[in-house]
């Protein structure tokens, strides 16, 4: 058992050691009461006042002292160190005991699971969904293996040798490398023993691997694509199954909607964006189908709905099941929704009384009066559709409000938002399409007037744009380059990389380094502390009465 | 008249011990008429001296109650004295007489000043023998001449019971004319702490002009003890000097230099004719006067 400090800087508070001493010599040097004595003149004239030093209430002074050296100690972080502990082999979520190969006898086997549980203990259990939602609860992100990794490398002392046992391709990672700070075992297993594993419980990134396998991912902004981080790109992260793929192999299967005569949106603006829709479809971005009461047989990949109208049910239950819908939303109703935030479920729910009855006339006469061709094509939908299964492999946008929605937003997480009634019953409700409820509400763009937002209704995606095609309100509208623009709202945000080679991210050893190996004294030190101030309080209460 | 706290309220088993004290003169100084001092007559003498207005206090007896008779007003007869021993009773009233005692706080040396004095008054009037008062307080000096009775007495008491510690001795010229009114032969009584050179002065002036002086010198226990230990801050009364030290390291130095000057002062006072009886805050009163007119000095003549 040795003892060490963490801070030994910390001792420096010795120094105020000084300040109880100072107070209790200070008091001492009171001079006393003056006393007449006639016979002054027979006292030796030489002798001077003895300056001794004389400490009062030696007690408390001392339990004084006790109590700052004490403090100084707490904040140089004492710790007692112990005896280094047997090796760990980690195996890393997806593989199973028997695949992980020999393990010394020495070593402990264990899981890269939150609390590192031993294989022994038997591993189901401690991966079941429960246990990732408290651990997702407690961490406020679920526990991912880098981040599992990192905070195993920091807690485990430097002097316990660590071995990870990996597949050949991993997932589960974040953007940043592993940076360890401290030797460590990178086993790679074979990529045939893996295939064992498919009956396997999903591990932390297969729900998120579910959520965006069904979603269309298309290329999107031209204007953006080239940025490309290089650092993630030296890293190895690639596709993991089907490889990169053109961005622009199929078109984006979009449905247009107008909403009433009232929201609907003036012919200039009809125009422009019929005139945008024909260069899209000329550069084989875009695709507009017109869209009916309910989603056609082949659903789009998104549908452009202009107006602040709720959705029809139809539509509204495609979109609660993945679908993605744009709202073009008229200036001044966004505006008012932004400036009465209290009054705007009341004045819409009065907007959706005025037009309920007669919303599918409306409906079908805009669809029938708009003249727009139906492009509508089975087999495009099909290739679009049969592109949604793979990720794409473009580089994520460099937006700074953009958040990645399946993490790092608890509001945002299915889990969470199926399991909150409240948030549930706001994205049910008919209206809540078109009422601005800024429950969960993500600005992905913010130009000079108005702004894009999206929220998460169900499993899908209701973005509104504060503007109707105005160029009054939407000056993006005049540039060249708006119809690349408008393409990329109506797209999928691109689903982050996080599956890469397990060679290529043999963590490095540099970064923080690890936790000493002992046991820190604080808590001891710190009741210690407190009954010491409780002592000195009642010895300096008792000797001075009021 | 009410003398409690004043130092003037003899306690009954002081004035006991009073009874066997009698007044004489201390030295081998000047003799004239204080030899006939030792026939002890009492009451009036045979010569007649002079009237005197009938005062509350006198003895009816001393009436000429044939005057009264002729006049129809009270007249007292006085007579000249036998021995007519003047008794000059003088009080140091310097501001260092405050000082009181760490035994005793609140009994200063005027307190014990007064008391000496009502003890030497009462004596002065058992014996029938004539008493004066004499204090430089801070007005007027405070004169009252020599005289007899209980009126007399009393007069001096009050006298007494308004002294405050805070004058100082005058000048040399001022004194040698209070000196003069204090007739030759007297004896005088300094009762003081004996700090100021000028009544030491006044002292020996007196005695070297024939009077029989005795220096009953008013000291605390403090100054033959020292009792202090620690951090010290003592005033002078006299000038305001203040001084700062550790009572246990001067205690040794002022026990020595103390009892040293006590002890050349009494060598000086003796061979000026004056003696010299220290009386301390804490022994009684007696103590002192008996050193000075208990014992008789050489029997009995």
């Amino acid at each position: 058992m040795n003892f060490s400090l963490l801070l030994p800087a910390g001792l420096f508070a010795l120094g105020a050691l000084l300040l109880p001493l100072l107070m209790h010599l200070q008091r001492r040097r009171e001079t006393p009461p003056p006393r007449l004595f006639a016979a002054l003149a027979f006292i030796d004239p030489q002798a001077r006042p003895k300056r001794r030093v004389r400490l009062k209430d030696l007690p408390l002074l001392l339990l004084r002292l006790l109590l700052l050296a004490v403090l100084a100690l707490l904040l140089a972080q004492p710790l007692l160190s112990g005896t280094p502990s047997v090796p760990w082999v980690l195996l890393w979520p997806g593989l199973s005991p028997a695949e992980a190969g020999a393990v010394d006898a020495k070593a402990e086997l264990r899981w890269l699971a939150p609390g590192f549980p031993r294989v022994d203990a038997g591993w189901p259990e401690m991966f079941s969904e429960e246990t990732h939602a408290v651990a997702a609860n407690q961490a406020g992100t679920p526990a991912s293996p880098a981040s599992l990794l990192r905070q195993l490398a920091f807690e485990r002392p430097r002097e316990q040798p660590l071995e990870i046992r990996v597949p050949t391709m991993i997932s589960g990672l974040d953007g940043a490398q592993l940076e360890l700070g401290r030797p460590l075992h990178w086993t790679l297993l074979a990529a045939d023993a893996r295939a064992a594993n498919a009956g396997r419980p999903a591990d932390a990134s297969a729900p998120r691997e579910a959520a965006t396998s069904d979603a269309t991912v298309l290329a999107i902004d031209a204007s953006r694509r080239t940025a490309r981080p290089s650092a993630v790109a030296d890293s190895g992260l690639r596709e993991s199954d089907s490889g990169a793929r053109p961005a622009s192999a199929a078109p984006l299967q979009v449905a247009l909607r107008i909403g009433s005569e009232a929201s609907a949106p003036s012919a200039p603006a009809l125009a422009a964006l019929d005139r945008h829709a024909q260069a899209l479809g000329a550069a084989a971005l875009l695709r507009l189908i017109e869209a009916a009461e309910a989603p056609p047989t082949p659903p789009p990949d998104a549908l452009l709905q202009l107006g602040d109208e709720p959705l029809p049910a139809a539509w509204q239950a495609w979109l609660e099941r993945g679908g993605r819908v744009l709202q073009l939303v008229p200036a001044e109703t966004a505006h008012a929704d932004h400036e009465h935030p209290h009054s705007d479920s009341h004045s819409d729910h009065d907007h959706d009384h005025d037009h309920d009855h007669d919303h599918d006339h409306d409906h079908d006469h805009d669809h029938d009066g708009d003249g727009r061709p139906d492009h509508s094509d089975d087999a495009h939908s099909d290739a679009g559709l049969a592109q949604s299964d793979s990720t794409q492999s473009e580089s994520p946008r460099s937006d700074p409000t953009r958040s990645d929605p399946t993490r790092s937003d608890p509001t945002r997480s299915d889990s969470t938002q199926s399991n909150s009634p409240l948030a549930s019953a706001a994205l049910a409700r008919p209206s809540g399409a078109g009422a601005a409820s800024d429950l969960g509400a993500v600005v992905l763009w913010r130009g000079a007037r108005a702004s894009l937002s999206t929220q998460r209704s169900g499993r899908g995606e209701l973005r509104r744009l504060s503007c109707d095609l105005q160029p009054s309100c939407l000056p993006e509208l005049l540039d060249p380059d708006f119809p690349q623009r408008l393409a990329g709202w109506l797209a999928a945000l691109p689903a982050a990389p996080d599956r890469a080679a397990a060679a290529a991210l043999r963590p490095a050893q540099s970064g923080p380094a690890p936790q000493p190996l002992g046991r820190p004294l604080g808590d001891g030190l710190i009741v210690l502390l407190v009954l010491l101030f409780a002592a000195e309080r009642w010895l300096a209460a008792s000797r001075r009465p009021a | 008249m009410d003398l409690t706290g004043t130092g003037l309220d003899l306690p009954a088993d002081l004035r006991a011990r009073l009874r066997d004290l009698r007044f004489r003169t201390l030295l081998d100084a000047p003799v004239g008429p204080l030899g006939r001092q030792e026939s002890r007559s009492r009451g009036s003498g045979l010569e007649f001296a002079q009237y005197r207005g009938y005062v509350a206090g006198d003895a009816p007896r001393q009436i000429d109650w044939r005057l009264y008779a002729r006049s129809d007003r009270l007249f007292v007869r006085e007579s000249e004295r036998d021995s007519p021993l003047s008794v000059y009773v003088v009080v140091d009233a310097s501001a260092s007489m405050a000082q009181d005692d760490l035994a005793r706080p609140g009994w200063t040396r005027l307190h014990a000043a007064r008391r000496l004095a009502a003890c030497a008054l009462e004596i002065a009037l058992r014996e029938g023998e004539r008493f004066g008062l004499l204090a430089f307080t801070a007005g007027a000096p405070l004169w009252l001449g020599a005289n007899g009775g209980r009126g007399h007495r009393d007069r001096c008491l009050a006298a007494l019971a308004s002294l405050g510690a805070e004058a100082s001795w005058p000048n040399a010229a001022t004194l040698d004319g209070f000196a003069a009114r204090i007739e030759r032969g007297a004896l005088v009584l300094l009762l003081s702490d004996g700090f100021e050179p000028a009544a030491l002065d006044f002292a020996q002036r007196l005695a070297g002009a024939g009077r029989s002086v005795a220096l009953l010198r008013v000291l605390t226990s403090e100054e033959r003890e020292f009792p202090f230990s620690g951090a010290l801050k003592l005033v002078d009364p006299e000038t305001n000097e203040q001084r700062e030290c550790d009572g246990a390291a001067v205690r040794a130095g002022f026990l020595q230099r103390f009892s040293a000057a006590r002890a050349d002062l009494q060598q000086r006072l003796a061979s000026a004719g004056v003696a010299c009886v220290e009386h301390w805050l804490d022994l009684p009163e007696d103590e002192a006067l008996r050193a000075l007119f208990g014992a008789p000095r050489g029997g009995a003549r």
